[in-house]
């Protein structure tokens, strides 16, 4: 007679093909790159409030996947989070806490705080011991006053003044610990984050293409997709391009007929709705 | 001029940690996967790790810089920092040393060989040593890698009167620019223009060699270097180091000797071909189905050789340079910047410039 009880489900990763795993990587497999942000993702603290910028390009080992990513992802209407690291670990995480702040929005009836949202993104990354790549700048407006995090793939994190995550954070760095004062204006605020976001798509290859900005102040929300396009492309042919048919050799040509004759039947069972 | 060999000097501390192995002789059967590859006598058993010898297979040119074992396929190296900690994805490494299609004869064949070939194994041992690097994921940090790839990519594009050579001229090193203003093309002769991409330090060694044999020549023959002699002579530098290449993915261009537009094409290791379009370098498989797709040129393949020129008119050639390099800068993080465009014609070589985009 076999085991009459099953075992109950384990939540989180398995890790039983580690070993596997690693001898293939011994045998000279190449491991298939994950798509990482590259990424220069930045947040300071101004008079008002948070600005939070971030770079739009997506890097799949040398080749840019994606020119136009989103990298400040919602979290509630007051709290958003730049994320770089594995953009579907990015994506999943910060998907996940905010759904999991809404519940507690319903539930208290009250506007989330970003402390809130800190511990569940902390504690969630905590326990899966930095196996979620995710380095995320968590910055929001609650009741307490506006409020800026930086959190870790290991779970740890940092409450700053103003903060820079990603292979493009050197970069951005040295504009902010040039620039940054206490008691900035919403205008200089933003104008040193572009800046800052700037630095990191020009002197970084993982960061590129646009700079995107979002401002959160009590009350009210902006979020400035693309708010400067630096980029553009430089030249494009006026001929054109013509694909005449024949420039790619047909090595064979097959042609099945699918069924000529199809048959209705009458009277089946209906189609749920 | 005698070049030190690497074998003669203090080799043994690496070879202690290469694992045993049949002896790297140069013979037909140990030939590593990927470089191109021709075999001599079509009747005996196949000895490279293709099933079977077909020559559209072995010679086309869009595979061979990507599948030398010695130089890292498509993507450039693991940089040495490498932003999050995690190495980018290992090179695949596929020296057919206990190779599956090796057979029982050539295996045989193999240890006779080791027998009467002595020096062999520390060559043999130095290669491994380099391959087991390869290998591990944390190669970039280990003190035995002695390469670093720059970046950048390189076109040629050969046409009835003229030849155009086209280079980006960005130089990084993993997610770090070095400069947005250097220049990878060298004008070897009056009709000959060399540009490469890779490991910058091998680059100028190369050139700065070539330029000095082409000086010996001169004062030899009287004369300046004509394209297929250029093209010859880079070849047989390239493979005079064949056992601790230079890390440099070239394309030659320029007129041969009737004037008309020619370009040679080179893996790390020397193995060349003229054809009429090529490019090298981290941008090359970005562009290369563009170009196969515009100038196709008639295969390689059927005898006798066809001329592979393109029709198109020089001011149109450089038009689909910089618009195909306006692409590939859109994709590939190391290509910008800059964009030098070398056009050789008979009335001598002009250069030009376009802004790329800068992130």
């Amino acid at each position: 007679m076999g085991r009459m009880t099953e075992l109950p489900t384990k939540g989180g990763f398995s890790f039983d093909l580690c070993t596997r795993n690693d001898m293939l990587l011994k045998n000279g497999l190449q491991m298939p790159p994950f798509r990482k942000t590259g990424t220069t993702i930045v947040g300071l603290v101004f008079q008002d409030g948070v600005v939070l910028g971030a770079d739009t390009r997506a890097t799949e080992g040398p080749i840019v996947a994606d020119k136009n990513f989103e990298k400040i992802h919602f979290m509630a209407p007051n709290i958003y989070c730049c994320g770089a690291g594995t953009a579907a670990d990015t994506e999943a995480v910060t998907d996940m806490v905010s759904s999991q702040l809404q519940l507690h929005r319903y539930a208290t009836g009250r506007e989330s705080r970003v402390v809130t949202a800190l511990t569940l993104l902390k504690s969630h990354l905590f326990s899966y011991q930095g196996h979620v790549s995710a380095a995320l700048v968590l910055g929001g407006f609650d009741v307490t006053g506006p409020h800026l995090h930086t959190v870790y793939p290991h779970g740890s994190t940092d409450t700053l003044p103003f903060a820079t995550m990603g292979s493009g954070s050197l970069a951005a760095m040295s504009v902010f610990e040039s620039k940054y004062r206490e008691g900035l204006t919403r205008e200089e605020g933003i104008e040193l984050v572009a800046e800052a976001i700037c630095a990191g798509i020009f002197n970084d290859l993982g960061s590129g293409s646009n700079v995107d900005v979002c401002v959160i102040t009590e009350g009210k929300t902006e979020y400035l997709r693309n708010y400067q396009l630096p980029n553009p492309r430089t030249y494009i042919s006026s001929k054109g391009y013509t694909f005449v048919k024949g420039q790619t050799e047909v090595l064979s040509t097959k042609i099945t007929s699918i069924q000529p004759k199809v048959e209705a039947v009458e009277g089946g069972d209906a189609m749920e709705e | 001029m005698a070049w030190p060999c690497p074998a003669s000097s203090a080799v043994q501390p690496l070879s202690s940690s290469a694992p045993p192995c049949p002896s790297l002789a140069p013979s037909l059967s140990s030939l590593p996967k990927g470089t191109r590859s021709l075999s001599l006598n079509r009747r005996s058993p196949s000895p490279s790790p293709l099933p079977s010898l077909r020559p559209e297979l072995t010679t086309s040119p869009s595979h061979s810089p990507h599948k030398l074992h010695l130089s890292p396929p498509s993507h450039p190296p693991p940089s040495p920092l490498s932003p999050h900690g995690k190495p980018p994805p290992p090179i695949s490494c596929s020296l057919n040393l206990t190779s599956p299609f090796l057979v029982e004869k050539e295996k045989q064949s193999i240890s006779s060989k080791a027998n009467t070939e002595k020096q062999n194994p520390l060559l043999s041992s130095l290669l491994l040593s380099l391959l087991s690097s390869i290998k591990s994921p944390t190669m970039a940090l280990r003190g035995d890698w002695m390469y670093e790839n720059n970046g950048g990519t390189c076109v040629a594009i050969a046409g009835i009167d003229y030849c155009v050579v086209a280079a980006d001229t960005r130089l990084s090193v993993g997610y770090n620019i070095l400069t947005r203003d250097h220049s990878k093309i060298c004008s070897l002769a009056d009709k000959v223009v060399l540009a490469s991409s890779g490991f910058q330090g091998d680059i100028r060694a190369l050139h700065k060699n070539l330029a000095a044999r082409h000086l010996l020549y001169q004062h030899q023959h009287n004369k300046q270097m004509s394209c297929p002699a250029m093209g010859q002579l880079l070849s047989n530098t390239l493979y005079y180091k064949r056992f601790f290449p230079y890390y440099a993915f070239n394309v030659l261009g320029g007129l041969d000797n009737e004037g008309k537009g020619c370009v040679f094409t080179y893996d790390a290791v020397g193995s060349y071909e003229r054809v009429g379009y090529s490019t090298q370098g981290s941008g090359s498989s970005l562009i290369m189905p563009v170009l196969d797709n515009q100038l196709k040129s008639p295969s390689p393949l059927l005898l006798p050789a066809r001329d592979a020129v393109t029709p198109l008119s020089e001011t149109e050639a450089v038009d689909l340079v910089k618009d195909v390099f306006a692409s590939a800068t859109e994709r590939d993080i190391y290509t910008g910047d800059k964009l030098e465009i070398v056009v050789i014609n008979a009335s001598g070589i002009k250069r030009e410039y376009l802004e790329l985009r800068k992130d």
